[in-house]
């Protein structure tokens, strides 16, 4: 008789290590790549949300990790019931929030007047926060509107698809010490997908189920002689219907093991036996309307939960083990399931759990209206200073800067002053609501504020922000597509990038803008790029962003590094509105 | 005399090549960030192998050769393949035998290819090529010797221009930011009554 060629066991479970073993599926990549590119930016709050169980923590815990393993020290807060620890890590340049849709207003308040303290300072600290998507809803609130303005940063967390949950279920499973017969394993991964639509969380509760499901089998010693996992068990797995019936069918008649254990025999048997009967007594309660459903139970971690949860998430079957408590609390679920559902498929469960698929990561929109900015308003050119001066210190709060947005600051509170003397219409300005001082706001701001007809234009500037084209974040989500699509070789999002008649280092046009990348992606295996000190200032119809790079390329068919630095210099406009980059234009400070 | 101001020739072609290559590229470079301003890079190999004519009158022994310099011009094409220009000259000599053809062989010529990367392993990613040879070759007192050695016949001299295949790998290793070492194994298939040969070379391209 053959053995099986993996028997599941608690050791190897517990010697499992979900952060040792981490997968870096598609999205958690992007999502790696664009919180590296957040925490290089100024101060400010990033944003990193996505559906429950979708692995925004693991994702964070291992970012962190890379963090200190980088020698960058930041404060990590797991829980927001650690909140009361944040004046301990102030002194830290990041501060990492998990669970964040938990923060209060308050909580919001006080994060809110770190950042404003860090930007009054001159001082860098960023803030991350963590959480589903009640995270969004909470940044999008009204009453948080203070809170949005220092928002830089907002990434949503995407599920995975069938080619990664196919990859993360085999992970999962090797590390469990399973081995999987490929043709199975098709059929279990890619029901898996249909299950859980790529969410993480359930990927791991049906391969539990998985577990448990074929533990029935080895408590039986039954031996598994084609497959490892069997297709029966990996069918009633995702199935839970007649998980128990299923191991009762994939009995081998003549074998070994059940003339030496006869199945009703077994304790199993008579487990099970007393499942059926209380499946059958509760069925017959619930149909004469016993509000049995009604009473709160606790699931087996010890959660309370309503019946109703326990009736949607059938795939909480327990991890380790199966007892006799278990199964019949499986059959309970079971049993409602009927009753209150007739022929319910895993996939119509995974829908009814499981929203749908988030859209494309986005940059959290800011609410307000578009500015309506008057044509007629004459606008007083006033030269930005030179960046180039400022990136040539420190990456992040250079002097030259420092001193460039205090003397900004300055001249705009005279302005203020001796517009405050102009008219009493100022009075109104709605001082909380004013917008992020931005060189590039500043810029604009001046621009408007020049003008001596203009008490009702600031008010109106003042509480509608800035033009979109200036929107920082935007701005912001543009060079970070720019970078992940440079480093994941994106050719066609580079694309998407670029307006048509680009200009660039001696050349004009995508066309040959792309046949350039092309080559580069081309002839290089491996490239990562920083795009920092941006400084954004208006021009004219466009967006100016001067700043600092530095490449590191590897050429294909050799692993030497390779790196450039230099300055670069964009213009973005808006474009059926988006943001395209009209020009590119860079030049290498060393070579 | 000839044969030198036909090499003459050759290096001042291949100088023109060098230059003309070398604007073309520099016409485009650049507007991607991180793409290094010009990728041409020149080298100088020293290859070894082992060759035999083709001749008419009957194939050569094997002879032993190395060739202490060849000039080389590579660059990257826009497919993340490489363009291979080499230009070469040689001079050897082959043994008689009775059925056998000697003669001294001077050899001036110029290779050109293409090679492709491939990942062979996750860290080593050698090159595959083909290409072509286009050479000018002088085969010279060409003659036969009888079974005891003495001169049996002796044959016309022969000038011919050449085509020949060539198929090649190669492995590549930076020295540093600028040079480069490889080394490259290469086959060459006359396409007619010329050298057929198996070589090695060791070469050093520059940045």
């Amino acid at each position: 008789m053959n053995k099986p060629k993996a028997i599941l066991n608690e050791s190897s479970f517990s010697s499992y290590n979900h952060q040792k073993d981490y997968y870096l599926s598609s999205p958690h990549k992007r999502a790696w790549a664009h919180l590296n590119f957040a925490i290089k930016q100024g101060n400010g709050i990033l944003l990193l949300s996505g559906q429950e169980g979708s692995g925004k923590s693991i994702l964070v815990q291992s970012f962190s990790e890379k963090l200190k393993e980088n020698g960058q020290k930041f404060g990590f807060f797991s829980s927001v019931a650690n909140f009361d620890e944040l004046p301990k890590v102030l002194d830290q340049r990041l501060i990492i929030i998990d669970d964040a849709e938990l923060l209060s207003t308050k909580q919001l308040q006080i994060l809110n007047a770190c950042i404003e303290s860090a930007n009054q300072q001159l001082d860098f600290l960023q803030i991350l926060l963590v959480g589903s998507e009640k995270l969004d809803q909470l940044v999008a609130n009204n009453s948080h509107s203070y809170f949005r303005k220092n928002v830089v940063f907002s990434y949503q967390l995407g599920l995975m698809n069938p080619e990664d949950t196919m990859k993360y279920a085999q992970l999962q499973l090797a590390a469990k010490g399973w081995q999987v017969n490929s043709e199975v394993a098709r059929e279990l991964l890619r029901d898996l997908y249909d299950c859980s639509s790529g969410n993480p969380e359930l990927v791991n509760k049906y391969l539990d189920q998985l577990q448990a499901a074929n533990e029935l089998h080895n408590v039986q010693h039954i031996a598994l002689n084609r497959h490892v996992i069997s297709e029966s068990v990996v069918e009633n797995a995702l199935n839970p219907n007649d998980i128990i019936n299923s191991v009762n069918d994939t009995i081998p008649e003549d074998s070994d093991s059940l003339k030496n254990t006869p199945w009703f025999g077994s304790k199993k048997f008579k487990i099970v036996g007393l499942g059926y009967l209380a499946s059958i007594l509760i069925a017959i309660l619930v149909f004469h309307g016993v509000t049995f459903l009604d009473q709160r139970t606790k699931n087996n971690e010890g959660e309370v939960v309503t019946n109703q949860k326990l009736v949607d998430v059938p795939k909480i079957l327990p991890m380790s083990h199966v007892n006799q408590e278990q199964l019949i609390k499986y059959e309970l679920v079971d049993t409602t399931k009927i009753i209150k559902k007739e022929s319910v498929q895993p996939t119509e469960i995974a829908k009814a759990i499981v929203p749908e698929p988030l859209p494309e990561p986005r940059v959290i929109e800011r609410i307000r209206n578009k500015p309506v900015v008057d044509k007629n308003i004459d606008k007083i050119k006033i030269p930005a200073k030179n960046p180039r001066e400022i990136n040539k210190e420190d990456s992040f709060f250079p002097q030259k800067k420092q001193s460039l947005l205090v003397k900004s600051l300055e001249d705009l509170d005279k302005r203020f002053s001796a517009l405050e003397g102009e008219s009493k219409n100022l009075n109104n300005i709605d001082k909380t609501n004013s917008p992020v001082l931005t060189h590039a706001q500043e810029v604009d701001l001046q621009l408007v504020t020049s003008n001596s007809r203009l008490p009702e234009e600031i008010k109106k500037l003042f509480r509608q922000e800035f033009s979109p084209e200036l929107d920082k974040v935007k701005l912001n989500r543009l060079v970070a597509d720019f970078v992940i699509a440079y480093e994941f070789g994106d050719l066609e999002k580079i694309d998407n990038l670029f307006l048509d008649s680009v200009k660039s280092n001696k050349i004009e046009g995508k066309k040959a803008l792309k046949k350039e990348y092309k080559k580069l992606f081309n002839i290089t295996q491996s490239r990562n790029i920083r795009i920092y000190d941006v400084f954004w200032s208006k021009e004219g119809d466009a967006v100016l962003g001067k700043g600092a790079f530095k490449v590191t390329i590897i050429e294909r068919g050799s692993a030497q590094k390779s790196e450039f630095s230099g300055n670069i210099d964009l213009k973005v406009t808006e474009k059926n509105q988006s943001l395209l980059i009209s020009e590119l234009f860079y030049n290498y400070g060393n070579l | 005399m000839e044969i030198y101001k036909k090499l003459s020739l050759f290096i001042k072609a291949s100088i023109v090549l060098q230059i003309l290559l070398f604007t073309l590229v520099n016409k485009s470079f650049a507007a991607a960030v991180g793409l290094p301003l010009s990728t041409i890079k020149y080298g100088i190999a020293t290859q070894a192998g082992f060759y035999r004519v083709k001749d008419p009158e009957g194939t050569t022994e094997q002879s032993f050769l190395v060739q202490p310099f060849n000039f080389i011009v590579t660059d990257w094409l826009a497919n993340g393949s490489k363009y291979w220009a080499e230009a070469y000259y040689s001079s050897l000599a082959f043994d008689a035998e009775i059925d056998s053809v000697g003669q001294q062989v001077r050899h001036v010529g110029t290779k050109v290819g293409l090679l492709y990367n491939f990942s062979a392993t996750r860290n080593w990613h050698p090159w595959a090529g083909a290409g072509m040879d286009f050479s000018y070759s002088k085969y010279a007192k060409r003659h036969l010797i009888n079974e005891y050695g003495f001169l049996a016949k002796r044959l016309e001299d022969r000038n011919n221009v050449n085509v020949a295949l060539l198929l090649n790998a190669a492995a590549e290793w930076h020295v540093s930011s600028t040079w480069q070492s490889g080394l490259k194994a290469e086959y060459r298939m006359p396409i007619g009554q010329n050298l057929q040969s198996m070589t090695m070379s060791v070469y050093f391209l520059f940045r």
